[in-house]
């Protein structure tokens, strides 16, 4: 069995969080535990067929060390390697065991003779999962109401973290560092090339975490070269999510609420991010050419930063859904007009956007043109991310890679005024447009002032936010929507209990939890209603759009509808002003 | 862009399985050297800081197995090196026989951009030893005919020409970066015609 075999023969005892299995899951392999016991290998493999990749972290005498379970041939577990299960020698056991903590080593080995033991552990494990028919019992069987990030990733305990990892080859390395310094960040993101060549990393210098970024690119290869993709692996604690595309590949270890799918789109909207600075086909090109090339002189840190920390907690890039500053509608039709105005001179501009903050307020198109939520967000961080775009008027590159990927747009990006928050982008495919959009954009700004919009707006902008009670539906304590058709969402102030940032990020966590359960690949929930101990739970996907709400736990089922209805009308009667229409050239 | 950016250098290390590759690594990285043999897994990764001509450049170093058994990995593991060390056994002359599947099967899974001019170190490696069986002359020779190779014969063991090796491994895996970097800038004028759009799916519909 087991436990009887090499890899346990460490001190598991001492470090019982790395000692426990740690699944992966690659592209063909399933989420859903269930299916695994039901699997034979003559049926054709389709997304959901087995786990049949498995690592398992362990804790050994010379260091931490990743087993895997592999049957490279079937790709899934069979009866043929339980039952051949051959003797281990112990020789055999400890030059596996060369993982070493300082000097990090990757084992690569499909046929190695303990893994069958290891795969019966799996099996083992699998089958006492149990089967809920019943798809809300099981959504809260499988993740209860949270009280503390901890009860979900119980972070490790002090000993855990003091424990020394015996270094055979110790000294000049910071590999120890690096692994306290993983513990410690909740979240840490890592960028790299194909080759294993540093990009970026959130914390610290990248440098330093070159051993890191050889595991990295191992992992990817190692299950790459069974023709299959790895998404993440999940340990007690942390979910190791892996995204390779184009010739990058970047890793999000994160001790979070966020779920692995979540995650992974985090990391495409990174992705989008280096695309904006330098295009698909630069990006593709210079790899294609210099595979060693080091991309960190073009790109700028600070976009990468400054997007993490914003997806950490702003549901726009969870929602893929653009936040617009709520607005009398005739004050609406009276911007738009003003900038289809100024627009139509000199026929130049593509799109025109009036953003306060990272909350829209006017968006105007070419009738032939749209830009998708993603470009707008990326659009929002540039200059979320940039001081100087404050005191200055700019004019630079920037590709949208859901409009076009292969080469850049030219923005004239500039604030109404010095005081205010609020600023225009103005985008053309025509590089020589500067002047063009200078005037386009003093054109606008000088019609908005003497309008007397401008002041108008920044009213709007200081009533922008309304608070529950504000709606009269005292039952709700905050929800989210989502217009599909327009791509935007609505959220109130978070009221009480949800007023400190540690409450605040339990609920963030909540709506986490019904997004994932709405949008997972095996059977997602069309309408979630749960009741815990400290909200009741709700969500409902329709084809218009997309709802959470949280209630006081103790409301009755009954009264919970009737106030969501309640929200309804009232939703139906302020949606001219909570959304935006755009208008178009 | 500026001239003081941090430079990361990819360095692999091939040669036949217990030639002394992981031992020449740590006696470089770690000043360390044991006599007990432990076939490398995969491959270990070891970092160095080092000075060179005023300029701090890490060394990222890719210790690969032997073992043929472990070959698989070579593409993943061999892609956008810097610069490959190729290092034999003085005293067994198999080894050093090898060397040229070895930089042959470099080429063909790094494929670098200018296979002619990628820059090679070769290590003679255990001249401590008595027994030694490959000649120097014969050693450079092969050197010579594969487009000049710095050829080293060191001890990992008594620490002989290591750190020297290193320095001369680090400056082509420098010159090899250089090369890539001086001729490729951003080009920031890249236009685009797009295509209107039809169905698809855009904010604010």
């Amino acid at each position: 069995m087991a436990t009887n075999g090499p890899h346990r023969s460490g001190n598991t005892n001492q470090s019982s969080r790395l000692s426990r299995p740690t699944r992966i899951f690659s592209k063909q392999t399933s989420e859903d535990a269930n299916n695994e016991t039901n699997n034979t290998p003559d049926k054709p493999r389709t997304m959901t067929t087995a786990l049949y990749g498995r690592f398992d972290l362990e804790e050994c005498d010379e260091g931490v060390k990743i087993n895997h379970v592999w049957d490279s041939e079937s790709g899934l577990p069979t009866s043929r390697l339980i039952n051949e299960k051959r003797p281990i020698s112990p020789s055999a056991a400890r030059r596996d065991s060369h993982w070493l903590a300082q000097q990090a080593s990757f084992s690569i080995d499909p046929d190695m003779d303990s893994d069958v033991a290891l795969m019966e552990d799996i099996l083992g494990e699998t089958q006492s999962i149990k089967h809920s028919p019943d798809p809300l019992e099981e959504i809260s069987q499988e993740r209860p109401q949270l009280d503390s990030p901890n009860q979900l990733f119980p972070i490790p305990t002090e000993e855990s973290q003091e424990e020394p990892i015996t270094e055979t080859l110790s000294s000049s390395s910071n590999f120890r560092n690096i692994e306290k310094e993983l513990k410690l960040n909740k979240k840490n993101v890592f960028i790299l090339s194909e080759s294993g060549k540093p990009i970026y990393s959130r914390y610290g210098d990248e440098d330093h975490a070159v051993h890191l970024f050889g595991i990295m690119q191992a992992f990817i290869a190692f299950v790459e070269d069974n023709k299959d993709e790895l998404l993440y692996f999940s340990t007690d604690t942390h979910n190791f999510v892996f995204v390779h595309k184009g010739p990058l590949i970047l890793v999000c270890i994160a001790n979070t609420y966020e779920y692995p799918d979540q995650i992974r789109l985090q990391m495409n909207m990174l992705y989008n991010q280096i695309i904006s600075q330098i295009t698909n086909t630069q990006l593709n090109r210079v790899f294609q050419e210099y595979r060693n090339f080091d991309l960190r002189r073009w790109l700028t840190d600070r976009f990468l930063s400054s997007l993490i920390e914003l997806m950490d907690e702003d549901p726009s890039y969870l929602l893929q859904a653009i936040r617009c500053i709520p607005m009398n509608n005739t004050l609406r039709e009276n911007i738009n007009s003003t900038i289809i105005q100024a627009g139509n001179k000199n026929k130049k501009v593509l799109f025109t956007l009036l953003i306060a903050n990272t909350r829209l307020i006017a968006y105007v198109r070419h009738k032939s043109y749209k830009l998708g939520p993603s470009d707008i967000l990326l659009l929002f961080n540039m200059v979320h991310s940039t001081t100087s775009f404050k005191n200055s008027e700019n004019w630079t590159p920037v590709c949208l890679p859901d409009f076009d990927n292969r080469g850049y747009m030219y923005a004239h990006i500039s604030y109404v005024n010095e005081t205010s928050a609020m600023y225009l982008i103005l985008l053309s495919t025509n590089r020589e447009a500067f002047f063009d959009l200078k005037e386009t954009h003093t054109t606008i700004v000088e019609k908005l002032n003497s309008h007397g919009y401008l002041q108008k707006i920044e009213k709007s902008i200081r009533y922008a936010d309304y608070t529950m009670p504000q709606i009269k539906v005292p039952e709700v304590r905050h929800f989210i929507f989502k217009n599909f058709r327009l791509n935007q969402y609505t959220m109130p102030l978070y009221g009480p209990p949800y007023v400190d940032e540690k409450e605040r990020e339990r609920l963030y966590g909540q709506y986490l939890y019904l997004n994932h359960n709405l949008y997972k690949p095996t059977r997602p929930a069309k309408i979630i209603y749960t009741v815990g101990p400290k909200e009741t739970l709700f969500a409902w996907i329709h084809k218009e759009f997309e709802w959470y709400a949280v209630f006081d736990p103790l409301i009755s089922k009954p009264s919970a509808v009737d106030a969501i209805n309640k929200l309804c009308r009232w939703m139906k009667n302020t949606k001219d002003e909570l959304f935006l229409r755009p208008a178009t050239y | 862009m500026s001239a003081r950016r941090k430079v990361l250098l990819k360095v692999i290390i091939l040669g036949d399985s217990g030639v002394g590759k992981t031992s020449l690594m740590n006696q470089y990285v770690n000043k360390r050297f044991t006599t007990q043999y432990k076939a490398t897994i995969g491959a270990d990764f070891l970092t160095k800081e080092v000075m060179i001509d005023d300029r701090l450049v890490t060394m990222q170093i890719w210790d690969t197995a032997g073992q043929e058994r472990f070959q698989s990995l070579g593409v993943a593991f061999y892609r956008g090196a810097d610069c490959c060390v190729l290092v034999y056994d003085v005293t067994q002359p198999n080894t050093f026989k090898t060397l040229d599947s070895w930089r042959d099967e470099f080429l063909i899974q790094a494929s670098p951009r200018d296979p002619e001019n990628f820059p090679f170190v070769v290590l003679g490696n255990k001249v401590d030893l008595e027994n030694r069986a490959v000649p120097t002359r014969r050693a450079q020779g092969w050197c010579e005919t594969k487009n000049n190779i710095p050829y080293f014969e060191t001890s990992a063991k008594e620490a002989i020409n290591v750190e020297q090796a290193f320095q001369a491994i680090a400056r082509k895996a420098l010159e090899q970066d250089a090369k890539t970097s001086c001729d490729i800038g951003l080009e920031p004028n890249i236009p685009i015609q797009p295509e209107p759009a039809k169905d698809k799916s855009g904010c604010c519909t």
